[in-house]
């Protein structure tokens, strides 16, 4: 009678422990997205407000002027982003194809850990690639008397997103059924006809959440972005060649010494930073779930 | 059995996380409190800063954390490493932040001490912030070696960092684009160099402007860069690129004393008014005040006080 | 045919590009790092550290007792051989076992012994600085013989090295995984274990998946208001370690939830049926058949503890020292990864920054070929 008794506090008390975990889990996660928004939302209301349109609208960043347009940084984010994705993503789906469809075993043996270990290096060091590498070269080839670059940026945001759609798109490859292929080749397709009349329609769902988390990725991504987009105080980006600042950056060059509404403001540029996540990760979600749906 | 020794060692592992949550609070009172004995047990005799004095300094022990100018960096790590050898048991970091930044923690108490190199504005005063000025310093205009400019006017400054001077065919050079590099918001060296020529009245710095975080790649980028024009702190000057003349004016320490070379600024020791400061960061102050601290002031291509 | 042809090119020439990007980014960070790597840059402190030691064993010295050689003199009596830096300081080229320096005391009267490679900059009250060889070993002879008593000499341990970053990138991996790890497994193994299917739950759920993708720079701006001023722990490794915990959070608690939910419920059926109770089951049957996961998403944690810079900036500083506290002023200290950050920020030394590159994908790859060999391990267990 004792042990059961005992044994049935050991598993309250336990279930209580976990609750407490995951309480604790959620908690902290959610205590993050209400502090941002939060101080993020608060130089918008009030008296003394900040006009939010202008805050959107606003191509000019001076702190000093009491100027916070982000829009130039929201249009260099977003061609950053575009940008590597359209590069890395038919690249790195062809990347796919050779490992999956194509390489012999002793190839892949080869070639996958070297995209695991890509896939593993530190954003700071791709910075330092680009910052001895990429931007004197493209200093070499643009018009404009830099390298500090839209373009720069577009560089080293795809070899960093790379190996993860490549990751991610081998595996979608590789859980098409067998019968695809032996069908469409049985009915006279070559081998490259089959793999993109067949396998990769079929693997359609997994390579756009690859192509969704990519983007995610690029438009997260700081340090590395911060030491060779240039960061100008404004100006839309008009060409490839054009200086930017990107969102992430504008928070971490500023953070460690703002404070009051220039800190508010790059909360702000937070929240920002978040909804895009947000969209990207909903669309993903989504993604996913719709693909669980079909199997 | 097992399964109790199992839970228990969870227990453990939940009750280890707990703690690592909770002590942190408790750690954070307590580091408070050595500050204010320490400044209790006034030892008056603690600023003996010379070495030669043979009874020193054995009695200060604490930890000073230093926040602040990137500028200032090479001299006060050298002071550092002389003050900690002459007082064994204090510990002092220094953290290159940026001179607002540096402020900004001596106004909020998370630093011991901040070290700018501009002038507080009236707002951080207000705020209660104090200083105490401990060396000067010139401002560099840096260009490529390649170039053959070798001299500059304030007002050709202004006007390069304000725009409407693009190309260096217009201050005598050859015809190519001016690569403006400045630096990010928390620079002294930015606020201070922007104050001195003058920059706000005309407009602010140029949207085409690169800006790029530390002395150090503003030096890189100048020195990668056969157009760029770009601004460090004395001390940073090297053979990789070319320092101008300001105004027919060389850019040496000596000019800058003078008061011939236009570019010079203070260098800072930044605290909190309402805060008494704690007995060795006391010390370290009157130390790199002192001659022997002054020397390194002057072996860094900075300008001594008094 | 011909497009078939074209096909073939893009395929090859895709997969040829990505692996020379990886070729091109290891040669490149070789060849501008190899150079500083030896072993004093494993060892040494990062900063020179200065020193005031007390001899105390003064035998006197006398002239016949230094010997010339090319580049170094040896003074017997001493114990040492001195040879001269580029600054004209005098380097500690060897030193004997029963050299007076070997039992120098610091100003806290704690033994300091001088080491090989020290540099001497002070004896008694002369600076050694720009002299050349002769000078300095006359210099420091005249010291000695001059006076009988403890002479005080100053000096420098020389830096350059990055021990104590690679000291604070372990303690910052220990504190954050010992923080997130069982935070995180229990809370997957309650989300999954107990908790009731229902629209909680789902947003719950969402919540977590949707965090994982929240840029890092987000979690540090949380971290430094948070942990940083408002809990005033200063910059600290625990403020680093509890803005990198919640980081991992989402990422261990969804792929431990991976791994929980590919265990059959067979298993929790026929556990439960044999009357174990329901935490018997998950200790004993659920948790050992999920470790691998678990391990792997451990090992994958590590290996963004390592890669992370953004969100270490802001919370845990960027001083290069040995943190000694968990909260509060010496606590400090920066990763390899921010030191790398730091380095091209304020020096723009590449080749310094290459250095310590090779150091960080040493690390990488030991992680990666550590989650191999687990899922290797277990897949012949199975």
């Amino acid at each position: 009678m004792n042990t059961k008794r005992m044994r049935n506090i050991t598993e309250n008390s336990m279930r209580l422990v976990f609750l407490t975990c995951a309480m604790i889990s959620v908690i902290s996660v959610l205590s993050i997205i209400a502090f941002v928004f939060y101080k993020g939302l608060s130089p918008f209301v009030g008296n003394n407000a900040y006009s939010f349109w202008k805050f959107i609208s606003g191509t000019k960043w001076d702190p000093n002027n009491e100027m916070y347009g982000i829009l130039y940084m929201i249009v260099a984010s977003i061609l950053g982003t575009l940008g590597a994705v359209a590069i890395g993503v038919p690249v790195g789906l062809m990347t796919a194809v050779f490992i999956a469809e194509i390489a012999p075993e002793w190839i892949v043996k080869i070639v996958r850990p070297a995209i695991e270990l890509l896939a593993g290096i530190p954003s700071v060091i791709f910075g330092a690639f680009g910052l001895g590498v990429i931007v004197p070269f493209i200093d070499k080839i643009s018009p404009r008397p830099y390298g500090q670059s839209l373009f720069a940026v577009i560089c080293v945001l795809t070899l960093m997103i790379l190996p993860n759609i490549i990751a991610l798109s081998e595996n979608a490859i590789r859980t098409v059924p067998k019968s695809y292929r032996e069908a469409s080749l049985g009915l006279g397709a070559t081998k490259m006809q089959t793999i993109f009349s067949s396998v990769i329609p079929a693997a359609k769902s997994g390579i756009l959440s690859a192509t969704v988390l990519g983007i995610g990725r690029a438009i997260g991504e700081t340090m590395a972005v911060m030491m060779i987009a240039g960061n100008p105080i404004g100006g839309i980006p008009l060409s490839i060649w054009d200086k930017v600042r990107p969102l992430t950056t504008n928070i971490a060059m500023e953070m460690s010494y703002a404070s009051g509404r220039h800190q508010e403001m790059l909360f702000a540029t937070g929240v920002i930073l978040f909804i895009f996540i947000m969209l990207v990760n909903i669309t993903l979600i989504r993604l996913t779930s719709g693909e669980k749906k079909v199997e | 059995m097992k399964k109790k020794i199992f839970s228990m060692m969870m227990v453990l592992i939940l009750a280890f996380a707990m703690t690592a949550c909770g002590s942190s609070k408790d750690e954070n009172t307590s580091s408070q409190t050595p500050t204010e004995e320490s400044t209790t047990e006034e030892t008056p005799a603690a600023q003996e800063a010379t070495e030669e004095v043979q009874d020193t300094t054995q009695d200060l022990s604490g930890t000073i954390v230093i926040t602040g100018s990137t500028s200032v960096e090479k001299i006060i790590n050298d002071m550092i490493d002389e003050f900690t050898a002459l007082n064994p048991n204090v510990n002092v970091t220094y953290t290159g932040t940026g001179s607002s930044a540096g402020i900004e923690d001596s106004i909020g108490g998370v630093n011991t001490l901040g070290v700018s190199s501009r002038d507080l504005k009236n707002e951080e005063s207000e705020a209660g912030a104090v200083s105490e000025v401990f060396a000067y310093d010139g401002i560099a205009v840096a260009v490529n070696p390649a170039n053959d400019v070798t001299d500059i006017s304030i007002e050709d400054l202004c006007k390069i960092y304000s725009g409407e001077i693009t190309n260096w065919n217009q201050v005598g050079g050859k015809d190519a684009e001016i690569v403006v590099v400045s630096r990010e918001g928390a620079s002294g060296t930015k606020s201070a160099f922007e104050e001195l020529i003058g920059l706000e009245d005309a407009g602010g710095l140029t949207e085409n402007a690169m800006v790029v975080e530390g002395n150090g790649n503003v030096q890189a980028t100048v020195a990668g860069d056969e157009n760029a024009i770009g601004y460090v702190s004395f001390s940073f000057v090297d053979e990789s690129v070319k320092a101008l003349t300001v105004a027919g004016v060389e850019a040496t320490a000596e000019n800058a004393k003078a008061g011939s070379y236009p570019l010079s600024r203070p260098f800072l020791f930044v605290y909190n008014s309402s805060k008494e400061l704690p007995v060795e960061a006391k010390a370290f102050v009157e130390f790199a005040l002192s001659a022997d601290g002054q020397v390194f002031v002057e072996e860094h291509g900075g300008i001594v006080i008094g | 045919m011909k497009k078939d042809g074209i096909l073939y090119a893009c395929v090859y020439l895709s997969a040829a590009f990505t692996v020379s990007i990886l070729v091109f980014i290891i040669g490149f960070i070789l060849y501008k790092g190899l150079g500083n790597l030896n072993l004093s840059f494993l060892t040494n402190m990062w900063e020179d550290k200065t020193t005031f030691v007390v001899v105390s064993e003064n035998e006197g010295i006398d002239e016949e007792t230094i010997s010339e050689g090319l580049n170094s003199w040896e003074i017997k009596s001493l114990g040492i051989v001195i040879e001269m830096n580029e600054e004209g300081n005098a380097v500690i080229k060897q030193i004997a076992k029963n050299s007076p320096f070997k039992k120098a005391r610091n100003l806290q009267n704690n033994l300091y012994p001088l080491k090989k490679s020290d540099l001497i900059t002070k004896v008694g009250s002369t600076r050694i600085e720009d002299m050349s060889l002769s000078e300095a070993v006359s210099a420091i002879s005249q010291e000695f013989a001059a006076s009988s008593e403890a002479i005080r000499v100053k000096a420098v341990r020389p830096g350059g090295g990055i021990l104590p970053m690679c000291v604070t990138t372990f303690y910052m991996i220990f504190l954050s995984i010992g923080i997130s790890a069982p935070i995180g497994i229990l809370s997957a193994v309650y989300l999954n274990e107990y908790a009731k299917a229902g629209r909680l739950l789902r947003i719950i759920r969402f919540a977590i998946q949707n965090l994982a993708g929240i840029p890092s720079i987000i979690y540090g701006l949380f971290g430094m208001m948070f942990f940083v001023q408002i809990l005033k722990m200063q910059y600290s490794v625990l403020a680093g370690a509890m803005t990198i915990a919640i980081i991992l959070l989402p990422t261990i608690i969804s792929t431990t939830e991976e791994a929980l939910k590919a265990i059959p419920n067979t298993y929790r059926e026929s556990s439960l049926g044999l009357g174990a109770t329901k935490l018997q089951t998950i200790f004993k049957v659920i948790l050992p058949n999920a470790i691998q996961g678990i391990l792997v998403a451990v090992i994958l944690s590590i290996g963004r503890v390592v890669g992370e810079s953004a969100a270490l900036i802001l919370t845990a500083g960027t001083v290069a020292q040995i943190p000694t506290a968990l909260t509060g002023t010496s606590a400090g200290g920066s990763t390899l990864t921010v030191k790398l950050y730091w380095i091209i920020k304020e020096t723009g030394d590449l080749s310094a920054a290459c250095s310590i590159a090779i150091i960080i994908i040493g690390i990488i790859i030991l992680l990666n070929i550590g989650s191999k060999l687990i899922t290797r391990h277990f897949l012949i267990k199975k």
